[in-house]
């Protein structure tokens, strides 16, 4: 820049000299030279070549270019033209240039101006500057001499007082710092743990402020114990809320984790803190029930469950079991708490609710696997099989119940429980093993003591009035005996699910229908007690009339027929009914120990009261009898598995051998028709039994239905039989036709006396009959059967009179038939029943006397069955008589010893 | 099985209807008031062993139905009885009265050495009918223990059995009972040595009884 101003200020000169010069120049010396230049001017060709002509040292600033040009020429330079010629050039060139720069002065003669202007602008500024300069100095000039020395020290003093203000602010905002740890303090014990965390990181943010006071590193550390201490208790309350759950107290905390950011952390130490509560609060319940016994502080729980008394065990587990559940309903509003909408989701992110929901759901599985854990040892620590059944059924009933919660509690019906039924299972078998031995002991007892006597309950007496069987008449209400729970077990308002109530139980047996009772009809039972005077009366007034009237069982008069024995083997049925319910995984056990309460006694009735025959007359029930025998009666040697029960022993109060009382028709009587009670009762509870046994023994259930129930009905042939065989003095009548002579000529029109006899002996039979029925009302049925056997008896007795006749002729053999239509017309007045059993087989036997020898050879090939071997050679004795062959009548005895050898 | 014992003692409970007999036999096993009871129904069984003067002694206790319809099914069942609670209401007149007959009942059913034990039931009502000296007194005449009860509270619920079971004891100790002789209603247990119920039953059990059996 310098350059080029110097260059201008000295083209400048230089122009200004060259003005005065030229003239002389031109006009002294070259005029025709101006031509030379003046011819040039316009050609740019030249003038650029002209231009780089010039020597770039003359354009330098710091030389004197005639100097230069000067010191050039050669040292002794005499050649004029050449030097001419050289100073024509340089005129030529200095032309050019002071051409050129005309040009660039007129360029730029406007941009100088302006230049200038702000030159003279520029200059009038900096002497106003100066101006003010001076009188600056000046005014300092005067300050300086006007001011003192204590207004300086003022100045200090007042900038001092200025930086402490600063300081107290300071100090004051740390004191305030100080004393916020109280207040932290204060909102922890009022659990308001956002409000301490916020303020506490607000703290901590000043703190750092503040960082360069050494009581503010005190502070610091403080802080840092608050804010552990805050942890602290978040995970004291988060571990209250495991116990008992509470809306306001878990939304703080949340927040409050949420805060810290340690919200999901927190969520993975959830399941710890509820493993926890689960052992420690069950330990505490147990413990509280052991600890009468000296019980070791340190004992392990599986060990401290051994410690609870017996008599507490129900209780201890009911209220194990409320704790358990009293978690698991904490658990439950937890994760409702994080399914509903509330303030505290807002500010969770959705990634965080997910994660919080998914935590909670996968965590529902295992605090049931920890529950479990938990019962498992309390049910397996002691032996229940001493317990009380209604106590045992409690504690089934209490775990049940628990397996109830638990699935309601994972969402799913189908949940693991093996740790509760395998226990339970156990625990059942071995209960239910000692239970049936015990009830099989006292049912022996009971059969022992029975003498049979009918128990008068009322016509209107069923089973199902029992207690015993009231969970089938109500059948919800069997699990009345556990509170009962309308909808969900861990809804707000619901009490725990564990606890007996004992007002149900009560209400239930006050307001449902009583046992059998008389207190409740006493109305009716001055009812009764009239019926029964006038009944006595009518009574007598018929038996004078006719000797022998029966009372027959009329089952809307009379209760069923039925003994003590039956009624407590009914009481038992039901408790094991009930127990199949409760004991569903041993229900077919106990349905077969039921079998086997009811063929015992069958067995019983059987071994009391049976004849010996029953092999050949019902071969199925002797089958039966015999399977009953060889699978629960003890034998010599005990079964080593399953039960063995005593042989049923008959009081020795029962006498079986009295004619007069029938040969214990009424014990046998009562015997049998409590057996078929009882097996008909059965049919009362088919539906509930088949719902009760698993598929796969249905067919053991029907079988007992189809083959063993039924054949108690056939069992009263087997037991009246051993009345009707002696119930009349056959021996007797058998002498009295040994004396009849059959070999008369003549026609007889009146029987022979016997038959009177035979009249008689059913008639007393009658009598007898109507006795027993004046105990025990006769079901028809049973006085058929009775009249029938009877009956046939009498026809035996009849083939083997006429079969005894050694000798016969046509007429005797009328007599025959004369007496048997006699026996025949007087059956009708004990019993109408056709066809009358026994008549065919004696009419038969009388008519083969008219047979000719072939026909005969026929019927005893087609009849003997029905008759003995000493009957068909009577037959053709009195026959062949006739014929008088001896050939013909060995060859038919032949025939007959052959038929009775292949039978 | 596990329940072992040296004797066994043949029970029978008779008294009129409703004096409390089943509630008796029921708070005696179970340890609680039976609150739902219903009349007995012809005869009912009832078990268990006790401690008594130093053996375990079974009781098989037969609760009889005290409605008269059921006495010839009852009756069956006192013989070989060893001993048995008389039971009479102290708020009834009428249960009281009855004593007589129950008492020829038992003496001339039962076997003649019968220990009988007069139970006098309800003491916890207020308004009774039969003091307890009359009682007393008919107690002394007729040669019977006397207690006076409540199946409601239990007072005195184990002690009647247990004072019943332990005059039978007494009298087979000094040969005043044969329990060998037929109809006696006495058995002696099988032979086994104590191999009884967990460690746990067995100090309940003894802790009961010697806290209880007033007559040791
Ligand atoms: N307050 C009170 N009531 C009792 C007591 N014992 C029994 N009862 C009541 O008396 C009534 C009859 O009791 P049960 O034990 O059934 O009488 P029971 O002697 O067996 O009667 P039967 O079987 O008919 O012979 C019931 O309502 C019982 O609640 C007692 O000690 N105190
Ligand atoms: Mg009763």
């Amino acid at each position: 820049m310098d350059k080029i101003r110097s260059l201008i200020h000295t083209h400048q000169q230089r122009s200004i000299d060259s003005i005065e010069d030229e003239p002389i120049l031109l006009d002294e010396k070259n005029i025709s030279t101006k031509k030379d230049w003046e011819d040039h001017k316009d050609d740019p060709e030249e003038r650029e070549q002209v231009m780089k002509g010039i020597d770039k040292i003359l354009f330098t600033g710091d030389i004197d270019p005639s100097f230069k040009l000067l010191q050039e020429l050669p040292e002794n330079e005499t050649d004029l033209i050449a030097l001419e010629e050289k100073r024509r050039q340089m005129r030529l060139q200095h032309y050019f240039v002071g051409r050129k720069l005309t040009d660039e002065l007129l360029n730029k003669k406007e941009e100088f101006n302006t230049e200038l202007d702000r030159v003279i602008e520029l200059e009038q500024d900096l002497q106003k500057t100066f101006a003010v300069t001076v009188d600056i100095r000046f005014s300092v000039k005067q300050a300086k001499l006007g001011l003192t020395d204590g207004a300086i020290t003022l100045l200090g003093y007042y900038s001092q007082r200025q930086r402490l203000i600063a300081l107290l602010n300071t100090l004051k905002t740390i004191k305030i710092l100080h004393k916020t740890d109280e207040r932290l303090r204060e909102l922890i014990d009022k659990e308001d743990f956002p409000g301490a965390i916020q303020l506490c990181r607000d703290c901590q943010h000043a703190a750092v402020t503040y960082r360069q006071y050494t009581c503010i590193q005190d502070l610091n550390s403080k802080l840092k114990d608050t804010a552990v201490l805050i942890e602290e208790k978040l995970d004291e309350v988060l571990s209250v809320m495991c116990i008992n759950f509470d809306h306001d107290r878990y939304s703080k905390i949340t927040t409050a984790y949420l805060l810290l950011g340690k919200l999901q952390s927190a969520m993975d130490q959830l399941h710890m803190h509820f493993t926890s509560a689960i052992h420690s609060r069950t330990y505490e319940t147990v413990y509280r029930y052991a600890s009468n016994t000296s019980v070791d502080q340190k004992i392990q729980y599986e060990d401290l469950c051994r410690f609870v008394p017996p008599e507490l065990y129900i209780e201890c587990l009911s209220n194990v079991l409320t704790t358990l559940w009293g978690i698991m309903t904490s658990y439950q509003k937890m994760l409702s708490y994080h399914y509903s909408n509330n303030s505290c989701d807002e500010k969770l992110s959705q990634f965080d609710k997910n994660y919080v929901q998914q935590k909670l759901q996968l965590g529902l599985a295992r605090i049931w696997q920890d529950v479990q854990n938990k019962v498992n040892p309390y049910l397996t620590s002691q032996d229940l099989s001493q317990f009380q059944f209604d106590d045992f059924i409690k504690v089934l009933d209490l775990v049940n119940r628990l397996i109830q919660v638990g699935q309601e509690f994972c969402g799913t019906p189908n949940i693991p429980c093996d740790l509760l039924r395998e226990p339970l299972r156990a625990q059942s078998v071995q209960y239910f093993r000692r239970y049936h031995t015990s009830r099989t002991e006292e049912l022996y007892m009971f059969l022992n003591m029975e003498l049979w006597e009918l128990l008068p309950v009322k016509p209107t007496f069923t089973t199902l009035q029992l207690n015993e069987f009231r969970f089938m008449a109500t059948k919800n209400n069997a699990k009345k005996k556990l509170n009962e729970i309308d909808k969900s077990y861990f809804s707000e308002k619901t009490s725990s699910p564990f606890i007996f109530s004992d007002e149900n139980v009560m209400e239930e047996s006050f307001f449902d229908f009583q046992e059998d009772s008389d207190s409740d009809v006493n109305e009716e039972l001055k009812k009764d007690f009239v019926e029964d005077g006038t009944n006595e009366n009518d009574k007598g007034n018929k038996r004078k009339k006719m000797t022998s009237k029966v009372t027959f069982h009329n089952s809307s008069r009379d209760g069923p027929i039925l003994t003590n024995t039956t009624l407590n083997v009914l009481r038992y049925i039901g408790k094991y009914m009930l127990m199949m319910d409760s004991l569903k995984p041993i229900a077919f056990d106990v349905l077969l120990s039921m079998s086997q309460l009811f063929e015992y006694y069958m067995y019983a009735v059987y071994m009391f009261f049976g004849s010996t025959n029953v092999e050949s007359s019902n071969p199925r029930l002797a089958q039966l009898l015999l399977k009953i025998q060889s699978s629960i009666i003890l034998g010599d040697e005990p079964r080593p598995s399953g039960i063995n029960i005593p042989p049923p022993q008959v009081s020795d109060l029962i006498n079986l051998h009295d004619a007069q009382n029938l040969f214990g028709l009424k014990e046998r009587l009562i015997a049998t028709e409590s057996l078929v009670f009882l097996a008909s009762q059965f049919d009362l509870w088919k539906e509930y039994l088949d719902n009760q046994i698993p598929g796969d023994k249905l067919n053991f259930l029907n079988q007992f239905y189809n083959q063993t129930l039924p054949l108690s009905k056939e069992l009263r042939e087997a037991v009246y039989s051993g009345v009707a065989a002696k119930a009349m003095s056959y021996g007797a009548v058998l002498q009295l036709m040994g004396n009849v002579k059959w070999e008369i000529k003549e026609l007889m029109s009146e029987p022979n006396s016997y038959v009177y006899v035979m009249l008689q002996e059913m008639e007393a039979m009658q009598q007898k009959i109507s006795v027993v029925s004046t105990f025990v009302p006769i079901p028809v049925e049973v006085y058929q059967m009775i009249w029938s056997l009877s009956i046939n008896e009498l026809c035996q007795v009849f083939l083997e009179g006429f079969g005894s006749a050694r000798k016969c002729t046509h007429e005797g053999r009328a007599w025959m038939q004369l007496d048997f239509q006699q026996f025949i017309v007087q059956v009708d007045k004990f019993i109408t029943i056709k066809p009358i059993p026994g008549k065919d087989v004696v009419e038969n036997f009388i008519k083969a006397y008219y047979l000719t020898e072939a026909d005969l050879e026929q019927w005893l090939r087609e009849n003997y069955m029905s008759y003995t071997s000493k009957q068909l050679n009577s037959v053709i004795n009195c026959t062949t008589g006739q014929f008088s062959k001896m050939m013909q009548r060995s060859r038919l005895s032949g025939i007959v010893d052959e038929l009775m050898r292949k039978s | 099985m596990s329940e072992h014992y040296d004797f066994l003692f043949k029970f029978l409970i008779i008294g009129s209807a409703g004096v409390g007999k089943s509630c008796i036999l029921h708070h005696f096993i179970e340890n609680k008031f039976k609150s739902d009871s219903s009349h007995t129904i012809g005869v009912e069984f009832g078990s268990k062993i006790v401690q008594v003067r130093g053996k375990r002694a079974k009781l098989q206790i037969w609760d009889t139905a005290g409605q008269e319809r059921f006495r010839s099914v009852t009756r069956s069942y006192y013989r070989g009885a060893a001993g048995a609670l008389l039971v009479y209401d102290i708020t009834s007149r009428d249960s009281f009265n009855a004593l007589t007959d129950w008492l020829t009942d038992a003496r001339t059913l039962a076997s003649p050495n019968i220990v009988i034990i007069l139970v006098g039931n309800k003491k916890d009502l207020e308004d009774r009918e039969v003091t307890f000296m009359e009682a007393s007194k008919f107690a002394q005449e007729n040669d019977l223990i006397f207690l006076e009860g409540s199946a409601l509270t239990g007072e005195h619920i184990e002690d009647t059995f247990l004072q019943c079971a332990s005059s039978i004891l007494s009298k087979i100790e000094s040969s005043e009972l044969d329990p060998d002789k037929m109809g006696s209603g006495i058995q002696y247990g099988a032979e086994s040595a104590s191999s009884r119920g967990t460690s746990i039953q067995r100090r309940n059990n003894t802790s009961r009884s010697d806290t209880n059996c007033p007559c040791s």
